[in-house]
């Protein structure tokens, strides 16, 4: 074994150009292949991490899906009443909704210390170059124990200003009781707490299809009552609306009654469960999953055969010197073992090249997907590009391997020799 | 009990449906320390017999023999350690591998009997030394001429401490000068105990040897002790 590994080592370092050519095709290969594993598997780990951040059950849970809206001043009012109705029909045990914006609090927007804290988790970031800004999650109380977090409710500060919860990497610089005003709005509210490192929800309108991100860096509040009557506010929580079933509620029946009321009041909406949008999106990912695999599967394909018409003819240029190896006291197997060896010293860096050009690719990307697609990059593209390497190195050299197994030694010494002398 | 021996040995070449009978019948005993030259015009199946000789084949009937082992009932490890321990070859050709230097060259067979580098290195440049080519270990064997080229596999067989030489045609490719110095590496290695066996069609080259067997429509016409 330390021989042919030896053997094979060396000739790897013998042969540049051949090894160049073989390296340049298998990374490209491998690219494309890990490119399409780790899409695929990308939107499997996003639906598995969602699936598991869940405090409910899906089955409790009813999405609003608001339809065309006309956005008249008095918009905010009637979703405020449609909201109160649904909150009011049996089976319901509370609606809410959540925001996630980026603001500015008056009193720390020019702060340095906070400034020097919020560049280091906004590094690499969409507001990378805005150090002074907040990130603030509003969330109504009834939805803070939806995604698994350490928040269950919020206090009341005495003063009757808005509970605001830091996260913890500000909890030095921002003592309980500290008052930050919102420089848009003028809502003044209260450090009331801290929520710890490692705390996630999702930025984006869309709970199922959107990453969830850390909120290291954040700030959680309460919906401003002020903000009822702000037909902005209420279109940005338009598609952000949840309500918590009973344990006990018939989901079909509270959907049809979340129905009727809009078509009474002049506009759409319906109430989906959270599972049947699951399902869909899953549905979705599959298509697209497949699809990815498949695209997979055919480059490995095409990069084998490359490999194995580059192998097959390398086995033709040596033969000769096969015969010396077998002269010298090297078995056939040696050699099969060999050539499998030398494949698999080039297609092996290879593909963990490729492997970590991706990681880079992907850990230097501002994509809202970054997390998950590192996630899957690390978890399952590594594992299955080792495995993919030692597939494309099996095939690639099974057959010139065939091929020397079947020779007698002297067929493979050549010169003068014409196996019929 | 010869170090060798060929009983009733034929071998048979395959091609699509097409058969042609290299050896017929042969009988051959070659004991320890012979200098044998086999003769014989080109399809006569000199190197056929060549091969089964080193262990490179097997016969299609028939039993071959080395120091009492079939050849052709061994597993491919052991036929495998007898050609790199026991049994040298030299070819016409020369049979070098161009990517490496002369040194890796005649460590080759060193390789497959796991010895440590320096051991090998070592042992290497000792067989250079005897061959008188030591100063051209560093070069590839582009640069050699056919002389030196053929020193370094006679240099090969050295280092293995193999006592079997098989050549087969070792001085067709060179000048007479230097074919007769390889003779003389030849004739030494006899004279310290080895076994030659060459093939050859030159007549001055096969009267250093003392035994000549002649070979025709792969059968041994003419075995004789010169």
């Amino acid at each position: 074994m330390k021989t042919q590994v030896y053997w094979a080592a060396r000739e790897v370092l013998r042969q540049k150009r051949r090894v160049l050519l073989l390296f340049l095709v298998s990374f490209a290969a491998m690219l494309t292949i890990l490119s399409a594993l780790t899409n695929a598997t990308a939107a499997f780990w996003q639906q598995e991490t969602f699936a598991g951040s869940l405090a409910f059950s899906m089955e409790t849970i009813l999405h609003l899906d608001y339809g065309d809206l006309e956005e008249s001043p008095s918009l905010p009012r009637t979703l405020r009443r449609y909201r109160a109705y649904i909150a009011g029909l049996p089976g319901v045990q509370a609606v809410g909704r959540f925001d996630a914006t980026g603001m500015y609090f008056s009193e720390l927007k020019d702060r340095a210390d906070y400034q020097a804290i919020n560049s280091r988790v906004l590094a690499g970031g969409k507001y990378e170059n805005y150090p002074g800004i907040s990130r603030l999650l509003s969330v109504d109380e009834a939805l803070l124990p939806f995604v698994r977090g350490n928040l269950m409710e919020y206090a009341q500060p005495a003063s009757g200003a808005l509970p605001l919860y830091a996260s913890e990497v500000f909890a030095g610089i921002l003592p309980l009781g500290t008052r930050l005003t919102d420089e848009r709005t003028g809502e003044v509210y209260e450090v009331a707490g801290y929520f710890p490192r490692g705390c996630r929800w999702v930025e984006e309108d869309d709970l199922i299809r959107f990453p969830m991100v850390s909120l290291d860096g954040w700030f959680i509040a309460p919906l401003a009552s002020s903000g009822d009557g702000d037909l902005m506010t209420q279109l940005s929580c338009l598609h952000n609306t949840y309500v918590r079933l009973e344990a006990d509620a018939d989901p079909g029946a509270v959907a049809l009654a979340i129905q009727a009321y809009p078509a009474q009041h002049g506009f759409t909406a319906k109430a989906v469960l959270l599972s049947e949008e699951f399902r869909d999106y899953r549905r979705e990912t599959g298509a697209f999953t497949r699809r990815q695999a498949a695209l997979a599967v055919f480059v490995a394909g095409m990069a084998a055969a490359s490999l194995l018409s580059v192998s097959a003819t390398g086995i033709l240029l040596k033969r000769r010197e096969y015969g010396v190896l077998l002269a010298c006291g090297f078995t056939l197997r040696d050699l099969a073992f060999g050539m499998a060896l030398e494949l698999l010293l080039v297609v092996g860096p290879a593909a963990l090249a490729a492997w970590l050009y991706k990681l880079l690719e992907f850990a230097g990307s501002d994509d809202l997907f970054r997390e998950i697609l590192l996630a899957a990059h690390w978890r399952v593209s590594l594992p299955l590009c080792l495995a993919a390497a030692l597939l494309l190195t099996a095939v690639s050299a099974a057959i010139p391997a065939g091929m020397i197994l079947r020779c007698q030694p002297c067929q493979l010494t050549g010169g003068e020799t014409n196996g019929v002398d | 009990m010869a170090l060798i021996e060929l009983e009733n040995v034929t071998k048979v070449y395959r091609s699509g449906g097409t058969a042609y009978t290299a050896l017929r019948g042969v009988n051959l005993a070659i004991g320890a320390g012979e200098f044998a030259a086999i003769m014989g015009a080109s399809g006569s199946g000199k190197t056929t017999l060549l091969n089964l000789i080193g262990c490179m084949d097997v016969p299609t009937s028939g039993i071959c023999q080395f120091d009492g082992m079939d050849t052709g009932r061994a597993g491919e490890n052991r036929l495998a350690q007898i050609r790199g321990r026991r049994i040298a070859f030299v070819f016409q050709n020369f049979a070098l591998l161009d990517r490496y230097t002369v040194r890796e060259n005649v460590e080759v067979p060193l390789l497959r009997q796991a010895l440590p580098r320096a051991q090998r290195k070592a042992r290497a440049m000792a067989a250079l030394s005897a061959v008188g080519i030591a100063e051209l270990a560093q070069k590839r064997p582009g640069e050699l001429s056919g002389g030196q080229k053929q020193r370094t596999a006679i240099a090969r067989a050295i280092a293995c401490g193999a006592e079997v030489l098989l050549a087969d045609e070792p001085t067709g490719a060179l000048d007479s000068q230097a074919g007769k110095e390889i003779m003389d590496l030849f004739a030494r290695f006899h004279a310290r105990g080895g076994t030659v066996v060459l093939i050859t069609h030159d007549r001055q080259v096969a009267a250093c040897a003392k035994r000549k067997i002649t070979i025709q429509d792969g059968r041994i016409l003419q075995d004789e002790m010169v």
